[in-house]
């Protein structure tokens, strides 16, 4: 029963309906800006929000989340340009749907399906989490250092130009989280004797940095692409056309759950895998796929969608976010004060609750601003980066100064930027760095409660990788991924592969 | 997966840096405790570093490998192709605006930062330039002064 009043909280409190309006109306736009994405958007606002009452900065940061998620579908069908990661799969078939002129009846298709996917993965959240939260209790110290593994493992893995890229990155985001005094025993740790690094390199310097900064400078390289026009018309899809696509709905929606809620991995990759399986298990679809098919734009935008509350399950539940915005809503949750984990959901239920509601509500919020204002909306996407792109600068700057006031995190937010931005033109991925800043301390003081445990004898503690059912398959999994990556997997499978990882 | 791409400019120099940094880093995470106790607290910057350096020198096999895009010139590709000069000027832009924070303040130094770089950026006319710098800063900090209710640095000048 209390669960009810924490879920309908955002729904009756006037101010945090107003915020998740807001945050999913702003979301569908920097979605659909090429060159703003949710995960910019999200670091940039825990840091202007962390004054706020947590409800309300979670109310925000829900609509953003899931509006960013959709909106870049727009750009995708509109100028063949996905808006955000998660609509690269988009495009494909969208941009040609919109060359054969129905790019309203695309839009419409792909509004009332996302929010039918993200239904699907807010009701997943609202069933497992609650589930997988009173196993968590089971997880000793090493299951979690294996969760956190092999998140970055998975993201490194599947995106990217090669697993090294991604462990590399990966790594360099746990040692970027080591730095400052030690937790467990206050030693100093990379402070070269400084008290400024004492306290550690700030998270949010480094993820506005890396997603924010270095954006804006890669974008310095794309200024110049031409605007195209497209002419919309009806956007109000008729009932027979979603209805024929709701058995592969429901089917790419699960892919999305699962993705989404695979530690690390989120909407980007749970699109470019439902795309792949659309395009495998459907025999007759409406077009040739490539050629304007609907099926092509329905299973892309239903996974993304549905991946958003997929990534919210290991994030409420174990403190391992399911994606890169996820990590940054951890960072939020920090700031705030709370320690999202296996006791968040028995301690503060009211949090998970009120996430949820407020996720389903942005979910309608969306269904309302999908469908309407379009022709103003192909107005903004047309803001010209030149004006944009110093804009998102300030905002960084105000950002990450507003954090603890200190000039000396604008530098290192530059700092960061600029390898973001290095890393991003050899192609490293930029992604699994901040799941390594955010879950090195986890890892660091899980690895070293193993080890108390069996009083420092190495060999008890791989030994316990094997001998612990849990542990047990989570190394196997982390094998596997490994092994996948192998040429002598790829000599085993053939075609498989390199479906399924380079997509 | 990594395919047969041929290396950008300035690549192998980046990754190169890349392993240099990770056996420094390997380095001073040994200098923390070196291997006193398997708990100890530098155990783990070491297996951090230690994975970066492994992970680095595997880049730096597949990088080595791959050809180089075009021979001559590597300087001038790389000036082109990887910081042209928008990045560069843009760059340099967003340090004088860090540099100019503190004794300017956060108004005089944002417009004049706006100002500067949608001029270079958007090319339109000194009038719209202006205009559109004074707005969005307005907008900016009525937004983050009176919403937000965020602190924005303060110059000692103004």
């Amino acid at each position: 029963m209390e669960a009810v009043s924490y879920f309908f909280m955002a729904w009756t409190d006037p101010s945090l309906l107003f915020m998740v309006a807001a945050g999913t109306f702003a979301g569908i736009y920097i979605g659909a800006i090429p060159g703003l994405s949710v995960t910019m958007a999200a670091s940039i606002l825990i840091s202007f929000t962390f004054k706020w009452d947590v409800n309300d900065a979670l109310a925000l940061i829900a609509g953003v989340f899931l509006g960013g998620v959709y909106g870049g579908s727009r750009s995708a069908i509109l100028l063949n340009i996905p808006g955000a990661p998660s609509a690269v799969a988009t495009g494909i078939d969208g941009y040609p749907l919109a060359q054969r002129g129905e790019a309203g009846q695309a839009i419409g298709v792909t509004t009332v399906i996302s929010v039918l996917g993200g239904f699907v993965g807010i009701f997943a959240l609202a069933t497992a989490a609650p589930v997988i939260s009173s196993f968590a209790l089971m997880f000793a110290p090493r299951d979690y250092l294996l969760l956190a593994i092999l998140g970055i493992l998975l993201v490194g893995s599947l995106s990217g130009d090669s697993l090294a890229k991604g462990v590399f990155a990966g790594a360099l985001g746990v040692l970027i989280g080591m730095v400052g005094l030690d937790p467990l025993t206050a030693e100093g740790r990379f402070t070269f004797g400084t008290i400024t690094l004492m306290g550690g390199i700030p998270y949010v310097a480094a993820m506005i940095g890396f997603f924010g900064v270095a954006e804006v400078l890669y974008q310095m390289r794309y200024l110049d692409l031409p605007a195209m026009k497209q002419k919309i018309d009806r956007i109000l899809p008729s009932w027979s056309i979603v209805k024929k696509f709701i058995p592969l709905s429901l089917r790419t929606s699960a892919i999305g759950v699962v993705i989404g809620a695979l530690p690390g991995t989120g909407g980007d990759i749970a699109a470019l895998m439902a795309y792949d399986h659309a395009k495998r298990t459907v025999r007759n679809p409406s077009r040739p796929f490539g050629q304007g098919a609907y099926e092509g734009l329905v299973a892309p935008e239903t996974a993304n969608n549905a991946a958003v509350g997929g990534a919210f399950i290991p994030m409420l539940t174990l403190g391992i976010p399911g994606d890169a915005v996820t990590a940054v809503i951890i960072g939020a949750l920090y700031i705030h004060g709370l320690k999202p984990g296996p006791l968040l959901l028995a301690e503060t239920p009211h949090l998970f609750w009120f996430t949820v509601g407020s996720l389903t509500l942005a979910n309608i919020f969306l269904l309302i601003f999908g469908l309407t204002g379009v022709r103003i909306f192909s107005k903004i996407i047309e803001c010209p980066k030149g004006i944009l792109m110093p804009l998102i600068l300030v905002l960084s700057v105000v950002g990450t100064y507003a954090i603890q006031n200190n000039p000396v995190d604008i530098y290192w937010m530059l700092g960061f930027g600029i390898l973001g931005y290095f890393m991003k033109v050899y192609g490293f991925q930029v992604a699994p760095v901040i799941l390594g800043v955010i879950l090195g301390p986890l890892m660091d003081v899980s690895y070293r409660r193993a080890m108390i445990s069996v009083r420092d004898d190495v060999g008890m503690f791989f030994l316990e990788f094997l001998t612990s059912p849990l542990s047990l398959v989570l190394t196997l999994s982390l094998l596997l991924i490994l092994l996948a990556q192998t040429p002598v997997w790829a000599r085993l499978s053939g075609r498989r592969v390199r479906a399924g990882g380079d997509v | 997966m990594s395919g047969d791409r041929t290396r950008r400019p300035g690549e192998l120099v980046f990754v190169v840096v890349l392993v240099i940094f990770s056996a420094l880093a390997l380095w001073q995470a040994w200098t923390i405790s070196s291997f006193s106790s398997p708990s100890s607290p530098g155990v783990f910057p070491m297996l951090a570093a230690g994975t970066m350096l492994l992970s680095g020198l595997m880049i730096l096999a597949e990088t080595a490998r791959r050809n180089a895009a075009a021979e001559q010139s590597r300087l001038k590709t790389f000036l082109r192709e990887i910081t042209p000069g928008r990045l560069l000027i843009f760059a340099s832009f967003i340090l004088l605006y860090m540099l100019a924070l503190e004794p300017l303040g956060f108004l005089v130094s944002t417009f004049l930062f706006l100002l500067a770089s949608t001029m270079m950026l958007y090319r339109g006319s000194v009038l719209l330039t202006v205009s559109v710098s004074a707005v969005s800063l307005a907008i900016i900090f009525a937004i983050f002064r009176y919403v937000f209710g965020v602190v924005l640095p303060k110059g000692s000048l103004f």
